[in-house]
């Protein structure tokens, strides 16, 4: 199946700080794939916001099962190719729409999340400070709703999905 | 004598752990020697012949600490353990519970980004030894033989006889300790030249 | 707060169970949905890693020649007997 993942500079994995090798190239588990323990994992479009890092890439995953919401995790992945429309400006525009989103929340605390989330999104750094900038504004829905967190992010992997041209399920 | 240059070093850094006194320490792997080749047909295969040969040398060494004690000042000991240890950091590295963002860094890290070099200089790698020495006992134990000797987990559980849970918050508490000293060292100077 | 996370504080305490593989998955998870968010996170875990990796790099306390001597002058006392 094809999936996508995000990794640091170099082809990095963040968690693992495995590098993986160049596209075309299989990259196999040293163990079954267990969630967040072994096996390669990458990321359904549903979640992407919540996992953002400097590069993203389309994976190809030899099976795959969904071990958790939006996460995949197969025996053996390889990359396929850049998704060049995410770059550091592309990171700026996120977090701009994502607190502008968050404007919406007038009220309480949920408009003081905001409030953050906008004064972050200024700061205007890309990568990890976007993703701060989304997750402040997912805070801020959750002390509009509870449910208001999850319902954020999926705005926001949505936003992201569709700024990339990448097909949702 | 390939099994003492092999094991030798080890079984010796583990003995000053508890004996601070290099020569007693050295008397200690000397008996613990001597015991292996009285009983050398003991060794049942169990665990590796390291941790077998470690284990001996707590041992020793531990009777031998205890022997020592009578004549160790007072205020070396009252070092000893801290069995009442606090967080890891100072409450005022993170925002409070009645606080925005309650449990969020307040006073980030800040990276070290230091060149390997100066990483690996003889300073640095000092400093560290002697963060490792201020441990409290047990502490420093672990930390000695799960991170300089690199023994499993499993090995250091056997050789000091600590339960998989003990020996994962005493090597916390050591490495949290040891990673401040270093933040000190690093980022603390401020009176240090940069080029 | 109905959303389950990890703080900065809490995730201060449970790097070494992180490192060591020691957490159910559902945990290791959070751990790192925060991670993925948090530079200050990040640089902790970092600076935890380094100071395993230069830790580990503490050069072998090698038996002083004099030490191994008398050793071996032990040892072969020993076999004598």
């Amino acid at each position: 199946m094809e999936a996508l993942k995000f990794l640091r500079p170099g082809r990095v994995a963040p968690f693992t700080r495995v590098t993986w090798p160049p596209p075309g190239q299989w990259l196999a588990a040293a163990a079954p794939p267990e969630l967040c323990r072994s096996g390669v994992h990458a990321l359904l479009p549903d979640v992407l916001a919540t996992w953002i890092a400097q590069e993203l890439w389309r994976v190809e995953l030899d099976g795959g099962q969904e071990l958790a919401p939006g996460i995949v995790v197969a025996a053996r992945g390889r990359l396929l190719g850049r998704v060049q429309a995410w770059s550091d400006e592309t990171a700026r525009e996120f977090a701009r729409a994502c607190a502008a989103h968050a404007r919406r929340h007038t009220r309480g605390l949920a408009a003081e999340y905001a409030a953050d989330a906008a004064a972050a999104a200024e700061k205007g750094v890309a990568g990890d400070s976007a993703t701060r900038v989304g997750y402040m504004a997912a805070r801020a829905a959750e002390a509009m709703t509870p449910g208001g967190f999850a319902a954020e992010r999926r705005w926001q992997s949505r936003w992201l999905a569709d700024r990339l041209g990448v097909p949702t399920r | 004598m390939t099994l003492v240059d092999r094991h030798g070093p080890s079984m010796l850094r583990l003995a000053r752990v508890y004996v601070r006194d290099r020569a007693v320490a050295e008397e200690v792997v000397q008996e613990a020697w001597l015991g292996v080749l009285r009983g050398i047909d003991r060794f049942e295969g169990r665990s590796s012949l390291r941790t077998w040969l470690l284990r001996i040398v707590a041992n020793l060494a531990r009777t031998r600490a205890v022997r020592e004690a009578h004549s160790v000042p007072f205020s070396a000991l009252a070092g000893a353990e801290d069995e009442e240890e606090g967080p890891s950091l100072p409450p005022d590295r993170f925002r409070g519970p009645d606080e925005r963002w309650a449990g969020h860094w307040a006073v980030p890290p800040e990276p070290w980004n230091r060149p390997e070099d100066e990483l690996l200089s003889g300073e640095t790698l000092a400093l560290i030894a002697a963060a490792i020495d201020a441990l409290p006992e047990r502490q420093r134990r672990v930390i000695t033989l799960r991170d300089v000797e690199g023994c499993s987990a499993a090995e250091v559980c056997n050789v000091l006889e600590l339960s998989e849970t003990n020996q994962r918050v005493l090597l916390h508490r050591a490495r949290t300790k040891v990673r401040q000293a270093l933040d000190d060292y690093l980022t603390g100077s401020q009176d240090r030249d940069r080029p | 707060m109905s959303v389950p996370e990890l703080t900065c504080e809490e995730l201060v305490e449970v790097v070494t169970d992180y490192l060591e593989g020691g957490m159910p998955a559902e945990r290791r998870l959070l751990f790192e949905e925060h991670l993925a968010f948090c530079e200050g996170c990040q640089t902790y875990l970092e600076q935890m890693r380094e100071t395993i990796r230069l830790t580990g790099t503490l050069m072998e306390d090698d038996l002083e020649p004099s030490a191994r001597d008398a050793l071996l002058g032990v040892l072969r006392d020993w076999k004598r007997r």
